[in-house]
């Protein structure tokens, strides 16, 4: 098979590339926090801002399970994609 | 001006959505199959053997088309922020209703960003066609993980977040 014309394959592309899980774990992690505190607040902010904001414990409870719910299926995702495999 | 330019739009309410809704549709799946039956199963492959060098260059070069994949996304990103911003303003919606906040808030604090950064990986300083051909053969490889490392990392983040947003827009659910 000529590879003349495809892109070049360089020696420090054959560097094993491993992200390790604990990498993964603070990602998923920061995505959580990442909706719990700015995302949410960012929101009320503006509900308040535009005089249409009540406190309801359905709100942050509802901002509390998807932020959790989020980190796990990033978690699950990230480490899907980044898993060896071989190709099917 | 702002509101003659609402009261002259006004009319085309439907015609704009219908614009805006194709250009969403575009902006979301433009990329879709080439990311999940081209790329990410060369990218496993490579993962699996990286010192494979048929992988090496399958991967590379599945990644500089994907750059060139993402201008549909690219060009209808600014489209959906212009025709949506217009429906904002002649159909009078407002951060008072509670999903077009969220879902403001979302476009502001998590589709620009990623979009930005995409930008720059598939277009300007991180395109891996124009580094191979500017020399900078050492930048090469640092550039492919790097928009790999994006990939996959924005991949939950675009699968539910953009899926969410278009649930607040039609449903409206608070």
């Amino acid at each position: 098979m000529n590879l003349d014309w495809l892109a070049p394959a360089n020696e420090d592309a054959k560097m094993p590339f491993e992200v390790p899980q604990s990498f993964t774990r603070k990602v998923a992690l920061g995505f959580a926090a990442y909706i719990l505190f700015v995302i949410y607040p960012a929101y009320l902010g503006l509900r308040m801002l535009w005089g249409t904001y009540t406190f309801e414990w359905q709100s942050l409870l509802t901002a509390v399970i998807s932020a959790v719910v989020f980190g796990l299926f990033a978690y699950k995702t990230m480490n899907d994609y980044f898993r060896r495999r071989p190709p099917r | 001006m702002l509101e003659t330019f609402s009261t002259t739009l006004a009319p085309y309410y439907l015609q704009i959505k219908f614009v805006h809704l194709l250009f969403v549709a575009m902006w979301f799946w433009s990329t879709s199959v080439a990311y999940s039956y081209y790329l990410v199963p060369l990218f496993k492959a490579w993962q699996q053997a990286p010192d494979q060098i048929d992988r090496i260059h399958l991967r590379n070069w599945a990644m500089e088309r994907f750059d060139d994949g993402a201008i549909l996304e690219h060009i209808a990103f600014p489209m959906v922020l212009i025709t949506g911003t217009t429906l904002m303003l002649i159909g009078g919606w407002n951060p008072g209703f509670g999903w077009f906040a969220m879902k403001l808030v979302l476009v502001v604090l998590v589709f620009v960003p990623i979009e930005v950064m995409d930008y720059y990986l598939a277009h300007f300083g991180g395109n891996k066609e124009a580094i191979r051909q500017s020399g900078a053969i050492e930048a090469y490889e640092p550039a492919i993980r790097r928009h790999w490392y994006f990939l996959v990392l924005s991949t939950p983040v675009v699968i539910v977040s953009i899926t969410y947003v278009v649930y607040l827009a039609i449903t409206k659910p608070f």
